[in-house]
């Protein structure tokens, strides 16, 4: 909730302020305001939405927040050694003991007080002992306590020693460990706005891509099934990212994570790029990495979609139906071009488009022509989101009757992989507020 | 009888440095005061803000307003938009949706 933010950004600044916050969010703005070190900041709640209000109805709700707000920036304040939130003791402990008359007893105790403190992801864990975690670390040349990158929603710090203990519970084996390290600083990235991907109401689930040698040597499946069950370094590491932003993000769902809807990839989500069924560049190669590297791209992801057809002869049998798939993604489309989309194509496509001598790049200017809306639409859609202001893309294209607007600014945003296997179904990524983050993978 | 089985597991959590800082102090009156009113570009949200700043015309003499719509997906801190909000003394910041 950036405006608690914003609010602590001015109140540093000594001028007061009063945020409205409807129903549904007071505890990321509790979550925020603690954080940040201001429990103090104030706010009036109003109840959920604020948006598509009739007059008279908007006029009901601004009355009742109007009081507060007035006081809010003309009483005194003070965060008043305000208490932590009641898990927090536990967090202080560095370690905690269980104990059982069998190892299922244990193991479910283990479960169970883990998932009661909010540091699970629900399903049950793997034990991150002291011999676990220091075979863990055994997968990287990094000392324990150096700090790869610090992670939102509460800017936990994501030291070497933390992202191992997380990795134990998630199942990994310690050579993951580099995979991991890279994930962290992709997500810690700028671009891939963390602050947003990992908080929004939309449900987005940070992706692991794996390009480069790394993922013939950790098993990290690229071909059939890529995005589903079956590889142990596709679920363990995957998880652990999870994992990582539960515990060391401080990220919980209807806290601070306020996806609306969830998704099954916020579980896991890793996939490697079939780059030996691949007629073209890696992505990594493409972003000028060696082909030796091995790197991971963090994918903000939002929805994953399928499209199918059997090709042809044209690249349009290939490429119409995933534009078309692409279009129908609703009202996010309007904002393709803030962002980028991933596509995976499955290597027949990919070796029936090179054949038809389609590289890449063209595959991308195609992609970009013809994911059009009627410009009508684009602004419908666009409006059920945000006020569209003078500065708004869709003021700079035309208005005529019958005239469209590309969903993404450029072929730019949209990038090619391959993987999975024969058959006639493909993949895509729509990203929203984020960018895709690469790096390289340090031993 | 069996002998009870122990484990000792490491903590998961990330440290957080959480430096505790005191809010601004208030306003005394809101009288010939200028108050920015901060939407973030959600739908709603100017809407809503618009019913307040007149209650707030209606209630307090020489009240002035600014007006920021911050787009949802900037993250950039709030000095950077000060330029537009010359001389506030307070702000209300709506949220839309």
């Amino acid at each position: 909730m950036w405006s608690i933010h914003d609010c602590y950004d001015l109140e540093a600044l000594n001028i007061p302020t009063a945020a409205v916050v409807c129903t549904g969010f007071e505890p990321i703005a509790v979550s925020e305001s603690q954080r940040l070190g201001m429990p103090a900041l104030g706010w009036a709640v109003v109840p959920y939405p604020l948006a598509g209000l009739a007059p008279a109805e908007r006029e009901v709700k601004a009355q009742a927040a109007y009081p507060a707000l007035v006081n809010l920036i003309s009483q005194e304040r003070s965060n008043g050694g305000a208490p932590r939130a009641a898990h927090d003791a536990a967090a202080q402990q560095k370690t905690i003991r269980l104990a059982g008359d069998s190892v299922n007893e244990v193991l479910e105790r283990l479960s169970a007080t883990l998932n009661k403190l909010r540091w699970s992801d629900g399903l049950p864990l793997v034990p991150p002992t002291r011999e676990a975690v220091d075979e863990m670390l055994r997968g990287t040349s990094l000392p324990p306590q150096h700090v790869v990158a610090r992670l939102y929603p509460n800017e936990g710090k994501a030291t070497v020693e933390k992202i191992a203990i997380n990795a134990v519970m998630a199942g990994c084996r310690p050579d993951y460990m580099p995979v991991l390290i890279a994930a962290v600083k992709g997500i810690a990235t700028p671009c891939f706005n963390q602050e947003q991907t990992l908080v929004s109401t939309g449900s987005f689930f940070p992706t692991v891509l794996v390009n480069g040698p790394i993922a013939g040597k950790l098993d990290i499946n690229s071909g059939r099934g890529l995005f589903g069950p079956g590889w142990r370094a596709n679920a363990a590491i995957g998880r652990a990212i999870r994992l990582i932003i539960i515990n060391i993000g401080g990220s919980w769902p209807d806290i601070n994570d306020m996806g609306v809807m969830g998704h099954p990839g916020k579980y896991t989500c890793c996939i490697a790029e079939n780059e030996r069924a691949s007629p073209w560049p890696s992505l990594a190669q493409e972003l000028g990495y060696a082909k030796e590297a091995s790197t991971v791209t963090m994918v903000p992801g939002l929805f994953l979609g399928y499209f199918s057809t059997v090709g042809g002869s044209k690249p349009e049998d290939v490429l119409q139906p995933l534009c078309e798939q692409l279009c129908s993604a609703g009202t996010t489309s309007a904002f393709a071009s803030w962002t980028e989309t991933l596509v995976v194509l499955n290597p027949v496509h990919a070796q029936m488009l090179k054949d038809m001598g389609m590289t890449k790049e063209e595959i991308r200017r195609y992609v970009y022509e013809n994911t059009r809306f009627p410009t009508e639409t684009y602004h419908r859609m666009k409006r059920l989101i945000v006020e569209e202001r003078p500065d708004d893309r869709a003021n700079t294209i035309s208005t005529w009757p019958g005239s469209t607007v590309s969903m993404h600014a450029s072929p730019d945003q949209i990038r090619v992989i391959v993987g999975g296997a024969e058959g006639t179904q493909g993949a895509f990524i729509r990203m929203f507020l984020g960018l895709m983050a690469t790096h390289e993978i340090q031993a | 009888m069996a002998k009870k089985i122990e484990l000792e597991i490491l903590n998961p959590r990330g440290e957080a440095d959480v430096v505790p800082r005191e809010p601004a102090r208030r306003l005394k009156s809101l009288e010939g005061k200028t108050i920015a009113l901060i939407d973030n570009n959600k739908s709603g949200a100017r809407d809503f803000l618009n019913v307040i700043r007149g209650y707030l015309q209606r209630d307090v003499p020489g009240v002035r307003f600014v007006e920021l719509s911050k787009k949802f997906n900037e993250q950039h801190r709030m000095e950077k938009y000060l330029p537009q909000l010359p001389g506030i003394d307070a702000a209300i910041y709506s949220t839309g949706d």
